[in-house]
């Protein structure tokens, strides 16, 4: 899954970093205690549904299924052992669902917050090590540039696999990590390159 | 602005990338040709101290790029072939402004900077969006604009067209030698984008074998290959 800042005027997109996330890490928190109680997490539903539509009045709710929709691997790779295992439906069903509200709400703190301001605060927070030698904006920049690598990673990812069916291989996580392992490390060297062409000291 | 290359050589390992080239060139427009690995990328890198001379001396301005790399970074734009790996930030305008960090300028004062230079090429409307979501084109044109926001005296462009579609070939090759004042190195396979140049240099084998007017140096290549 793949969450950049989407622009827009909500409260959600004006309230500060640092309480967002207060409110991010609290409301994952309450998930996390009273996760087990079905009603608890439909609740938590219904209240993720409200904060997407209240950040995104035109495709909230849709956003939010898109959201969800993504993380369909990883929920059948937490249900089907449970399934197997013999658990009953409603607490596996239940967990499922905690685990992708959590989700779902991390990923709307990223929408609503410009990556820009999120390297502010991460500054902020680093600031106190740079008696310990840290540099915050080199955290902060690192930060964005990894941010920035996951779609270039994902790409290579696809045309890897797109190559290998064309060839009539068929897409394997052994014959995919060699070119793709390939087509990073070329990226990170060109990569390195543009940096300091942009006078970045690599 | 002066480029100057005296006797200047570049040796990878045990490979010469390029042999004892002397040169002069003031003009505004300057096209570099020639086969794949016959010297025009190391010639393109040595302008701003991405690659420094094995032997000789590169002087552009007053700089040297191999003993000062900071000011020659400062003075020289460097334009990639491949719009992806020039992109640093993650939306369109953070990567503009990304080159105005150092700069003495307010937070407003870079936003409203960074978003003037998109106005100018044409993609300011594009400024809130994820920067690996826009066309080849308009990253290429994104990147431009990232060069161009810091006022550089010299860009240096190796193949800036060479993974775009027609328009868009176009459409940069257009920005780079019409809309930019500028002066331009314009390393490119591209003939009819070399023809617009003011001088022409053709490289073959790491030496650089003829300089001179667009017209009869590109004729001289095409005799040869």
């Amino acid at each position: 899954m793949r969450a950049l800042f989407r622009p827009g005027a909500s409260p959600l997109h004006r309230l500060a970093v640092a309480p967002k996330l207060l409110i991010l890490i609290a409301l994952v928190a309450l998930l996390s205690v009273f996760g087990t109680n079905p009603t608890a997490v439909l609740a938590a539903l219904a209240a993720t549904t409200a904060f997407y539509k209240i950040a995104f009045p035109a495709d909230g709710v849709s956003t939010l299924a898109k959201q969800i929709w993504s993380l369909k691997w990883l929920i059948l790779i937490i249900v089907i052992p449970q399934v197997i295992f013999g658990a009953a439906w409603l607490p596996v069903a239940t967990n499922a669902l905690r685990l992708a509200i959590a989700i779902a709400l991390a990923t709307l703190f990223t929408l609503t917050t410009a990556s820009e301001a999120m390297q502010v605060a991460i500054e902020r927070a680093v600031g106190p090590l740079k008696r310990f030698g840290i540099k915050p904006e080199t955290v902060s920049l690192t930060i964005a540039m990894t941010i920035n690598a996951i779609p270039m990673i994902l790409q290579f990812a696809k045309q890897t696999r797109e190559a290998q069916l064309a060839r009539g291989a068929k897409p394997s996580i052994t014959l995919m990590t060699v070119p793709l392992l390939v087509a990073s490390l070329k990226y990170a060297d060109d990569f390195a390159e543009a940096l300091a062409a942009r006078g970045v000291e690599v | 602005m002066l480029i100057e290359f005296e006797s200047v050589s570049v040796s990878f390992d045990a490979k010469t990338a390029l042999d004892n080239i002397n040169l002069k060139l003031d003009q505004k427009r300057i096209g570099v040709i020639g086969l794949n690995g016959s010297g025009k990328s190391t010639f393109a890198r040595l302008l701003n101290g991405l690659i420094a001379p094995t032997e000789g001396t590169v002087t552009v301005g007053d700089i040297n790029p191999a003993t000062n790399p900071k000011a020659a970074r400062q003075q020289t734009g460097f334009i990639f072939s491949n719009p992806d790996v020039q992109i640093i930030m993650p939306t369109v305008i953070e990567d503009v402004s990304f080159t105005l960090r150092s700069s003495k300028l307010s937070k407003d004062e870079i936003r409203s900077k960074a978003l003037a230079t998109l106005e100018r090429f044409g993609i300011a409307h594009l400024a809130d969006q994820a920067a690996h979501s826009l066309s080849s084109g308009q990253k290429q044109l994104l990147a431009i604009s990232s060069i161009m926001v810091g006022e550089p005296k010299l860009i240096v462009a190796d193949e800036p067209t060479a993974l775009l579609d027609l328009a868009n070939a176009r459409l940069v090759s257009r920005v780079l030698l019409e809309q930019i004042e500028q002066q331009v190195v314009l390393v490119t396979h591209d003939l009819e984008l070399a023809a617009k140049c003011d001088i022409v240099l053709l490289f073959a084998g790491a030496k650089l074998v003829e300089v001179g007017e667009p017209a009869p140096v590109i004729s001289s290549y095409l005799a040869q290959n």
